[in-house]
């Protein structure tokens, strides 16, 4: 059986060997080398190991950028941005810039009960309340005009 | 005299059920948790309120109603991203949203590419992607983002005074704990990072390159359940640069 060798280190010994037997050398100039090819394999090996970080960060980009593609493809569902506008006009005010028609329609998506009162008030006192939503949009006041101007007519 | 008496009774009977039911159109049924109804958050500008979605019939689709991915690369992490680093939760999110996010004392980070950030995010967050974090210490891209976040550079410190700094960081005085040869952490800010949930690798690896950096742990908050578990909880997500 043969074990995989790691790169880098593969061919250390066997160019000791080599080196050796071809030039004659001494025992201790053979180990001299050998620690200089055992230097130089250690260096090769940390010179190889970015590469291999670097190539397995580029496979977890390559899968991440294809599970975005998914998402792209099947949207994250859920509750996106235009749901979260309608809780922005659930803070307390209604929308800005609302003509006469978009208003009483907001009134009645928002508050139904206030609108009930508001289609029974005459015209001239819905204009009234009209003029109180150009004024301040707050639907606490909104609220506070039609009941007065209700209680009162 | 009897008559009328009862007829202004129910006058005022049906008006203050109307104006209930006026004001009750204001309260949610599917509340945040039992004390909180929504949290507002700014999000590029604008005031962004995060609530669940009311349809109690919702249920989850889109690519995170997906469950299985293949695990290497998308495996389940565990409840820690790195020793020192505290994993929250949504609650403690709400309240970062409301504490640090608000005072300008923390960050909340979307640590995943852009082309996962621009489907959507979790409102108040920035995009800093974790390939940031993971770059070369010396790169000025991140010099730049840990600016941001509230770190110094320092000059060339001395060896002695790094010394002296190693020696009482043990017992954490003059926030010598926070201070590494390149960086003081000591004003930077809290940053809780999130990605795409338990199957998630990239604010893991975004925290592991922070902490490598010498980011103090006890300001990193890891958000696990990201955007798989936001959204399974019905909150609010936006898109970014979309008014």
């Amino acid at each position: 059986m043969t074990r995989k060798k790691r790169p880098g280190s593969c061919n250390l010994s066997g160019s000791v060997e080599v080196v050796g037997d071809r030039i004659g050398i001494s025992f201790v100039q053979k180990v001299t080398a050998a620690v200089l090819f055992l230097i130089v394999g250690v260096v090769s090996y940390a010179d190889l190991i970015p590469p291999v970080q670097a190539a397995d960060d580029s496979g977890y980009l390559d899968a991440l950028e294809a599970e975005a593609g998914n998402v792209a493809a099947a949207g994250i569902g859920g509750q996106g941005a235009a749901t979260a506008k309608e809780p922005a006009q659930m803070s307390g005010e209604l929308p800005p810039d609302l003509d006469m028609a978009g208003f009483e329609e907001s009134l009645r998506k928002q508050l139904f009960g206030s609108y009930l009162f508001y289609k029974k008030l005459s015209d001239t006192n819905k204009r009234a309340v009209y003029a109180e939503y150009q004024k301040t949009r707050r639907i606490e006041d909104i609220r506070n005009k039609i009941t007065s101007l209700f209680a009162g007519s | 005299m009897k008559n009328n008496t009862w007829g202004y009774l129910s006058v005022g009977v049906v008006t203050a059920a109307l104006l209930g039911w006026g004001s009750s159109a204001m309260a949610l049924d599917v509340n945040l948790t039992e004390t909180r109804t929504y949290v507002n958050v700014i999000h590029e500008g604008q005031t962004i309120r995060v609530q669940r979605i009311q349809d109690e019939e919702h249920v989850l689709t889109g690519a995170f109603a997906k469950t299985s991915r293949k695990c290497p690369p998308f495996c389940i992490h565990p409840m820690q991203a790195a020793p020192g680093v505290t994993t929250v939760g949504e609650t403690e999110i709400f309240d970062f949203m409301e504490g640090q996010l608000r005072n300008g004392t923390g960050v909340l980070i979307d640590a995943r590419t852009p082309s996962f950030f621009k489907q959507g995010t979790i409102p108040g967050s920035v995009n800093i992607p974790f390939t940031v974090f993971t770059q070369d210490a010396n790169s000025a891209e991140l010099a730049e983002v840990l600016q941001k976040l509230g770190a110094r550079k320092r000059g060339d410190v001395g060896a002695v005074t790094r010394w002296f700094e190693k020696t009482v960081a043990v017992f954490g005085w003059f926030n010598a704990d926070m201070k590494t040869d390149k960086w003081d952490f000591s004003e930077a800010k809290e940053l809780l990072l999130w990605c795409n949930g338990p199957w998630c690798d990239q604010s893991p690896r975004a925290i592991k390159g922070l902490l490598k950096l010498g980011y103090p742990p006890e300001k990193l908050f890891y958000y696990r359940g990201g955007m798989q578990n936001w959204l399974s909880l019905g909150l609010t997500t936006v898109i970014p640069g979309q008014p």
